[in-house]
């Protein structure tokens, strides 16, 4: 019987054929290293922001006055399990940041954005930057203090562009000179409707890239299809087996561990008269945020920021040589280095107190950082050099 | 010996996870269902001791309204009936309740203790297609195809207790 | 080349577990000081639920003039006997929205609001947003922990009323206590499920490898 249903689908949908041509046929290469799975952990919890993000949507009332109790009492006391999908919810959407982050740093390191995979990476970028702002609009709705003065301070950032435009642009985040009931509605809109949905779009682009041209070989060479291993079930079991261990994790956090998701002074009603003794955006910001505060000019800072979010979106045009993989390329795996710490470093500093040390600290991780991205096209050069190839030819070479 | 020790793991891998998507829609379903506030008003008490002789008391029960009603010791109802459902159940009783939508459409019948100009008994009337129950909840006349519902209740001392 | 490998693995994963160690668990370089202490006795009566009880006749006395629980369904005493406020009480059973609270009582708000400069808070969430030994030492003496705050000291001298107060607090912004039980339980035994699939796949890859060799 169910054989004849299976059956009865697969002769109108071909759906055996699909699940063969994306599982067993889809190859992988041999080796793949652990932070592989990062990708798909962020799928997994994709979904769950999904499934919370709906149930949560039921009882969340876009408007200032009831916003805040919809959330701490229908959502928290009221509705069942309501603060279980809360908590998922907020763990999740750290957890989902984190990932991201994880994963970009992987991807950088195996050198994945270069030639074939461009547009997988933008698109990846796109997805990051939707990510930020589905984040960001999702944590000023619950309308308790931090969110509401985290609104507040959102648009004063591109209110730093001088000549009057900034200012436009401001009010026109905010719906107006102040952060009210329009902001809450819109704010609701994008996190729920609009944001989620062209995130979905972009996900499936990326994932029919990487299914499309597979996935880069960690040792960075490309390897004919019969080196390669299958998909299913040497990494799909791998995947599955990391994806429960991760949810291990995610649930002790979800029910043990809260605080850093659910902050103390957001308990506290939004109350436009009175700002907390200390904000600072969510750590998953907190990089871009110590860049913008070190440099002492504030449009300098707004552009040094953006700066880096345009670069990074330009990494397979800045790091152009076909040498792949920082395994087999000393001087970016040096670079690679001095990245990651930072990035760390930044983030840290974003956490503490803006003394003047910390700003100088900061000043010094910002050009560190962006050191990185200016090594890239030398890098290149010398490796090109290396070789004896012109740029073209450097380009494309095949290994 | 090798291949049955597989077998067994595929099973209970297979029933493991099909144990936490089970696990995982519980939730889900436990939070659509009502609250336990919500269950708290699926039973209503009802003082009965100051409801007069033919007055009525209108309770909400689970989201709908259920009339209260005391007819007289010797009240008797004499005429014809289109429908006996409820007259068997609550002949004895003087003090009952019954759900106040109307079989017909769902309108909310009104409750005529003196009758009125077309009916000269105590009946409910149904405003929106004339429907003419007794105050059993029979159908006398009218529309409505069935009497009116009657809810689970008891009496406990001064108390009608329904659900 | 074995042992490079090692060490950037180690690199990497010691990076990784140091930043989200500092982000989501302790900052260490984030020195949070303790300004304020409770003494022992009164700390186990604010874990007691069963003092909430008495601390909600004691926040009925000496605190509903200024204050409101409204997700206890407390309010201001002087709302009890509002004829409208009875009525939407009624009707809104879960919670009477804020606004329309406040609407109702617009002239009663509009004294306090002249008596002391702002609406005193509502109490309903304080204990998540506060910690408990701020709590304690602010309602026992407002005026030492935050200087010129227009709530007037009232409970000098009083720390066991004071610590049953918080315990009422506590009790109205956590959960139950078998509720608590529950989810604790419910957490470990997720996390076990999780553990434990995931090594039964482990289990089940290392045996498809084997079985090729």
């Amino acid at each position: 019987m169910f054989e004849k249903i299976i059956d009865w689908i697969d002769e109108r949908t071909h759906i055996k054929n699909i699940l063969r041509e994306n599982f067993v046929e889809y190859k992988v290469p041999k080796g793949l290293t652990f932070p592989y799975v990062f990708g798909v952990l962020s799928l997994v919890t994709m979904f769950f922001q999904f499934v919370s993000g709906i149930l949560l949507s039921m009882y969340y009332e876009p408007s200032i006055h009831e916003a805040f109790d919809s959330v701490n009492f229908l959502i928290m006391k009221k509705v069942n399990f309501g603060w279980f999908f809360r908590h998922v919810h907020a763990a999740g959407a750290n957890f989902f940041m984190a990932l991201i982050y994880l994963h970009m740093a992987t991807a950088i390191y195996y050198n994945a954005y270069k030639r074939p995979r461009e547009l997988t990476w933008i698109v990846g970028c796109i997805i990051y930057l939707l990510m930020i702002t589905t984040a960001l609009t999702g944590y000023i709705l619950p309308w308790g203090q931090l969110s509401y003065w985290g609104g507040v301070v959102t648009p004063e950032i591109p209110g730093s562009i001088p000549g009057g435009i900034g200012e436009i642009i401001a009010t026109w985040m905010k719906g107006g000179y102040r952060l009210g009931d329009l902001a809450l509605g819109r704010l609701f809109a994008f996190h729920a409707i609009l944001l989620p949905m062209l995130l979905t779009i972009m996900v499936i682009i990326h994932l029919i890239l990487i299914r499309r041209i597979g996935v880069t070989d960690p040792s960075g060479f490309e390897r004919k299809k019969e080196e390669k291993i299958p998909f299913h079930p040497y990494v799909s079991l791998k995947e599955l087996g990391v994806i429960m261990w991760f949810l291990a994790l995610f649930t002790y956090f979800v029910f043990f561990k809260m605080d850093k998701f659910l902050p103390k002074e957001n308990f506290e009603p939004a109350d436009f008269m009175k700002t907390p003794s200390h904000i600072a955006p969510e750590w998953y910001l907190l990089p871009f945020f110590q860049v913008f505060r070190s440099i002492p000019d504030k449009f300098l800072g707004f552009i040094a920021f953006n700066l880096i979010i345009l670069l990074l979106f330009l990494l397979p045009f800045l790091d152009f040589s076909a040498v792949k993989s920082a395994r087999n390329r000393p001087a970016f795996f040096v670079m690679y280095i001095i990245l990651i710490i930072s990035f760390t470093a930044l983030t840290i500093l974003g956490t503490l107190d803006p003394t003047p040390t910390n700003a100088k600290l900061g000043l010094f991780f910002t050009f560190t950082l962006f050191a990185f991205f200016i090594s890239l096209p030398i890098i290149s050069i010398v490796e090109c050099k290396r070789m004896n190839l012109e740029r073209e030819e450097c380009k494309t070479k095949e290994f | 010996m090798e291949a049955t020790r597989r077998d067994f793991l595929d099973y209970l891998i297979g029933g493991s996870i099909l144990a936490g998507i089970g696990g995982f829609t519980y939730p889900i379903i436990k939070s659509l269902a009502p609250s336990k506030e919500e269950l708290k008003t699926a039973v209503v008490r009802v003082n009965i001791k100051d409801l007069e002789t033919f007055g009525v008391k209108v309770v909400s029960w689970k989201g709908k309204p259920v009339l209260v009603l005391k007819l007289p010791e010797n009240f008797e109802w004499k005429g014809d009936l289109k429908t006996e459902d409820n007259i068997k159940v609550l002949k004895d009783k003087r003090i009952f309740a019954l759900i106040g939508i109307c079989t017909h459409l769902g309108c909310i019948p009104l409750w005529r203790p003196k009758g009125d100009a077309d009916f000269n008994e105590p009946h409910l009337h149904c405003p929106c297609h004339g429907g003419i129950y007794t105050p059993y909840g029979d159908v006398v006349a009218g529309p409505p195809p069935a009497s009116l519902p009657i809810p689970p209740q008891k009496i406990e001392g001064n108390m009608l207790v329904i659900g | 080349m074995q042992n490079k490998g090692i060490l950037k693995t180690l690199f990497f994963t010691g990076i990784t577990i140091f930043l989200f160690y500092t982000l989501w668990i302790d900052n260490i370089f984030k020195k949070e000081t303790k300004e304020y202490s409770i003494p022992e006795k009164y700390k186990e009566i604010i874990r007691d639920h069963k003092s909430a009880i008495k601390g909600r006749q004691l926040f009925l006395q000496n605190c509903s003039g200024c204050h409101s629980v409204i997700y206890d369904n407390v309010y201001h005493s002087f709302a009890y006997t509002n004829e409208a406020f009875q009525k939407y009480r009624k009707e809104y059973r879960g919670l009477l929205p804020r606004d329309l609270y406040y609407a109702v009582f617009f002239k009663e708000f509009e004294g306090l609001k002249k008596a002391f400069g702002r609406i005193p808070p509502d109490l309903s969430t304080i204990y998540l947003a506060r910690d408990e030994a701020y709590l304690f030492n602010f309602i026992l003496n407002p005026q030492k922990v935050m200087e010129g705050t227009p709530m007037p000291p009232i409970m000098i001298g009083r720390e066991e009323e004071v610590a049953k107060i918080v315990a009422y607090l506590r009790h109205v912004a956590l959960p139950p206590e078998e509720e608590e039980k529950k989810r604790n339980i419910m957490g470990i035994l997720m996390i076990s499920y999780f553990i434990i699939t995931g090594l039964l796949i482990f289990i089940k890859r290392y045996r498809i490898i084997k079985n090729e060799r």
